[in-house]
């Protein structure tokens, strides 16, 4: 019977938990925002020449964000996709951590960096004996562009080289036996069989860059003002609900769009043309040139991640001196009466929350990743991108639909464990998602319809036949999911309570107070934070299925 | 001299103290259809890619017309290459894949179409113009895959195991038209395969490889009627294979299982001061003989096995803990079952005693 399958309880399941976490919070937006009607749309909104400004620039922003991070990322896929040298499975672990950190650690590790008392300032300032900091990044556009660069540089590495590594090398020896040289044979034959992962690349860019918040916020400043931003300062600031809603609604139609094509072309370089095994593509670096490249590899990403590299060392040092005074403190039990919690407790509720997070996020994401299943065509790919769109909308916007969803009656939740679990669990699962659904999908049917000519039921083949082959792949999601609730900063801001604290909020709280040794300990907490989720991902890249997985 | 259009000199490669070509010397004349013949492994496919310019030798030549190519990228040597899986480019229709070379010649694809008609007229598929390859069946894409190396009409043509992909009867089918196709062309080609039917209908003549080496050139009749050494003999197909040693004091007298036998001067291969080979029993110098026939050159045996085969029966026999294979005459009186004993002659004059390996 159809109503006691397990296929029904799974969908139910995967149903109320998209309902609760994300069709409901978005609801309540969309009905607070239009409870007066429809006129708010036109008058305030789309006639007022301030908010196509903001627009403007957002779209301008996120495209130049994408561009530069392209041109970064592509030599870099390259050499990922060609060579095979040491370290290149911790490399690549390492430049995820930026992408799942808070905006508050990479705004840290900036000014660290770039800022005016900065690692390189001081470098320059020294050298050259000059009295002003000659980079003044901060508060600028650039510091923007550079801090979207180090968030999204992991996603054109993961995804262009690894359909760059599938690529059979016949494929450009039979273009130059034609004839074509090096670079026509790049232009002409390679370009275009990788230009769908570049494109799925860079649409996911575009929409997780247009939708940037804390990096605006935090390293622009005020005179920046992205459509996210505006939502938050007319919702938290300025208590105009309505117009809030109505520029959520605008975000979320423009990153559908832009999350419908990535997942269109991400299914197209899942399931492209002469995939050989990565052995045969990969090489160990032979000559001059190859080790000029990787040598050029190892360098761009640690410039990528310089401005973690510099929290550390910032975290380290006080005054000129190395010091650790930061990390005992952060785990001492000393009570503080500002958080009611001590930091040892904000890293346990972290975990807590991680582990929560996981516990729920796994089995929708691999609900979900069923669902989805095999099928190439644009439906589909709607509904890939409607699962995802929690990776579109920003986790403010979540915070607050979920702030409003839940506040009173039967669904008070509001300031519960419950919900931060729930925020987190809807941002996180589109990441196990994605690292399952490229190998089931390339999983071929004859393997299940084997099993059940042999005997087994839809439950066994499941058990014996899909888990097994997809372990891996669901291990590297809820690794992705641990360290995404980790870092997870926006709706969590929102939704605690103060014994609720997690790292990021407590990082948070360091920061507002002056003083030296509460920024130690905001460098130390964010340095913990980086370590976690560093650990993660490098592990985990022992496990990846011919570096499918993860976008 | 003149007629060397294409000579390849010592040509040596080793991958990490492996040979993988050992010395390889081929020449070529204008037109001539020439296949590497061998098990896989035995080089074929490196020494192409070494001729194409996609790998490099440790030492060698390869001169075109007297002159050397050796030091050109691929796209300057002007050579063709079908690969073993066809490699035909994805994102690009039918007509797109054959006219790419011309392109890269620097024909615009409206120049190139002409030549691009005769090539798709000339394997047949002039209606496929506007196919994705995607679209393509085995056959098609193999044929589409030879008019894209033969567009820009390469002074070399190499063809790896193109038929790798393809069932059987399709195969045979298609190495006659191919054969047809090479000589219509007048191109020069080197055609690599492991299966000796398909190197024999298409080429003029084969070389035969193993171990990064050549072990034998020659006409298919030539390999056949004199093979080198027991490998080549096995590779020919001959199944009746046995050990052998001179016996003392007589020119062709061998000691074997079935005792001295004399096999005619002229077929014995070994050099001088060798005592040891293989004997090559032709099948078809064996067959049923009555069994109350008394000859040296009848042999009491057990029947093995017995199938059917391409219009007459294949026999294995048991003869002094020998196995010899023929196909049984079937005019013979009775067919033996299995595990009947049974007779048979053999007629010594077309046997052939080869070195070892």
């Amino acid at each position: 019977m159809v109503l006691y399958s397990w296929k029904f309880w799974a969908i139910f399941l995967l149903l109320v938990f998209l309902i609760l976490t994300l069709g409901y919070p978005i609801v309540s937006i969309l009905s607070l925002s239009f409870r007066n009607g429809f006129d708010i749309f036109w008058n305030t909104v789309l006639t007022d020449s301030y908010y196509l400004d903001v627009l403007m620039f957002t779209t301008w922003q996120a495209t130049a964000s994408t561009l530069l991070t392209l041109l970064i990322g592509l030599p870099s896929a390259y050499v990922f996709a060609h060579y095979s040298f040491p370290g290149k499975r911790t490399l690549r672990g390492l430049t995820t951590v930026p992408f799942v950190m808070p905006p508050l650690v990479i705004a840290l590790g900036f000014v660290a960096l770039l800022g005016d008392k900065g690692l390189i300032n001081s470098l320059l300032q020294t050298t050259f004996r000059l009295n002003t900091p000659p980079l003044m990044l901060i508060n600028t556009i650039y510091a923007i562009l550079i801090a979207h660069v180090m968030y999204e540089f992991t996603i054109v590495v993961r995804i262009v080289s690894t359909a760059w590594a599938n690529l059979d090398p016949d494929i450009e020896n039979a273009a130059r036996i034609l004839g074509a040289n090096r670079w026509n044979a790049f232009r002409k034959i390679t370009l275009p069989l990788l230009l769908p992962s570049i494109i799925a690349a860079s649409s996911l860019i575009f929409a997780f860059t247009f939708t940037s918040f804390g990096v605006v916020l935090i390293l622009g400043g005020a005179q920046y003002a992205t459509l996210e931003v505006s939502i938050y300062t007319l919702a938290a600031h300025l208590f105009q609900l309505p117009a809030a809603g109505v520029l959520a609604l605008i975000q979320m139609a423009i990153t559908i769009v832009f999350m419908t094509v990535y997942a269109r072309y991400q299914q197209r370089t899942s399931t492209s043309f002469n995939l050989v095994p990565n052995q045969a593509v990969t090489m160990t670096p032979q000559g001059k040139i190859d080790k000029l490249l990787c040598l050029a590899n190892y360098l761009i990403v640690l410039i990528v991640l310089s401005p973690l590299i510099a929290l550390i060392v910032r975290a380290l040092l006080s005054n000129g001196d190395i010091t650790v005074s930061g990390f005992t403190h952060i785990f001492s039990n000393q009570g503080d009466s500002f958080f009611f919690v001590s930091p040892l407790q904000a890293i346990t509720n972290s975990l807590l929350f991680g582990a929560c997070t996981v516990i729920l996020a796994v089995p929708m994401g691999i609900i979900s990743g069923f669902l989805l299943g095999n099928s190439t065509h644009w439906g589909k790919a709607f509904l890939d991108s409607a699962l995802m769109l929690p990776l579109g909308i920003s986790a403010v916007t979540m915070g607050f639909g979920f702030l409003i969803a839940f506040n009173n009656g039967i669904w008070n939740l509001s300031g519960s464990w419950t919900i931060i679990v729930m925020a987190h669990a809807v941002i996180a699962y589109p990441f196990v998602l994605r690292s399952i659904l490229p190998v089931l999908r390339s999983m071929p049917p004859s393997l299940r319809e084997a099993a059940q000519v042999l005997g087994a039921s839809k439950r066994r083949i499941f058990i014996r036949i899909d888990l097994p082959i997809l372990w891996r792949s669901i291990v590297v999601g809820l690794v992705f999911a641990f360290a995404v609730s980790l870092g997870e900063f926006g709706a969590t801001l929102l939704l605690h309570r103060p014994e609720h604290t997690t790292m990021p909020v407590a990082i948070f709280r360091y920061l507002s107070q002056p003083g030296e040794s509460n920024l130690l300990q905001a460098l130390s907490m964010s340095c913990v934070l980086m370590f976690v989720s560093a650990a993660g991902f490098i592990t985990i890249e022992r496990l990846r299925f011919r570096n499918l997985g993860g976008f | 001299m003149s007629n060397r259009f294409i000579t390849i000199n010592t040509i040596t490669k080793t991958y990490e103290n492996n040979a993988a070509l050992d010395n390889i010397n081929l020449t070529l004349e204008k037109g001539a259809i020439v296949s590497l013949l061998g098990p896989s492994g035995c080089g074929k496919t490196t020494l192409l890619r070494i001729i194409a310019g996609l790998e490099t030798s440790d030492t060698g030549e390869i001169l075109i017309e007297g002159s050397s190519v050796i030091d050109l990228p691929p796209e300057a040597r002007e050579f063709g290459l079908m690969f073993q899986d066809l490699v035909l480019f994805p994102h690009l229709n039918v007509s797109e894949n054959i006219s790419f070379g011309l392109e890269m010649q620097g024909l615009s694809r409206k120049q190139a179409k002409p030549r691009v008609d005769e090539l798709l007229s000339l394997v047949n598929l002039p209606q496929l113009a506007k196919r994705k390859v995607q679209d393509l069946s085995g056959g098609e894409r193999q044929r589409i895959a030879l008019a894209r190396a033969l567009a820009p009409a390469p002074k070399l043509l190499m063809l790896d195991e193109p038929m790798g992909a393809l069932d059987s009867q399709l195969r045979q089918t298609l190495y006659i038209q191919i054969r047809d196709i090479l000589k219509s062309s007048g191109i020069t080609a080197i055609y690599v395969t492991h299966d000796r039917n398909e190197a024999f209908a298409v080429s003029d003549y084969s070389v035969i490889m193993n171990h990064g080496r050549i072990i034998q050139t020659g006409t298919p009749y030539e390999i056949y009627s004199k093979p080198k050494t027991t490998f080549v003999a096995q590779f020919m197909g001959f199944q009746n294979l046995v050990k052998v040693g001179l016996a003392q004091g007589s020119p062709s007298t061998f000691t074997t299982p079935f005792g001295l036998i004399t096999i005619p001067p002229e077929h014995n291969y070994l050099s001088p001061g060798v005592l040891e080979g293989t004997l090559i029993i032709p099948e078809s110098s064996i067959s049923f003989t009555p069994s109350n026939a008394t000859s040296d050159s009848a042999f009491e045996g057990v029947v093995s096995r017995k199938f059917f085969q391409d219009g007459g029966y294949r026999i294995q026999m048991s003869i002094e803990d020998t196995i010899l294979h023929f196909v049984a005459d079937l005019d013979f009186i009775y067919l033996p079952e299995i595990g009947d004993p049974t007779k048979i002659a053999i007629d010594w004059s077309t046997a052939l005693v080869v070195p070892h390996d």
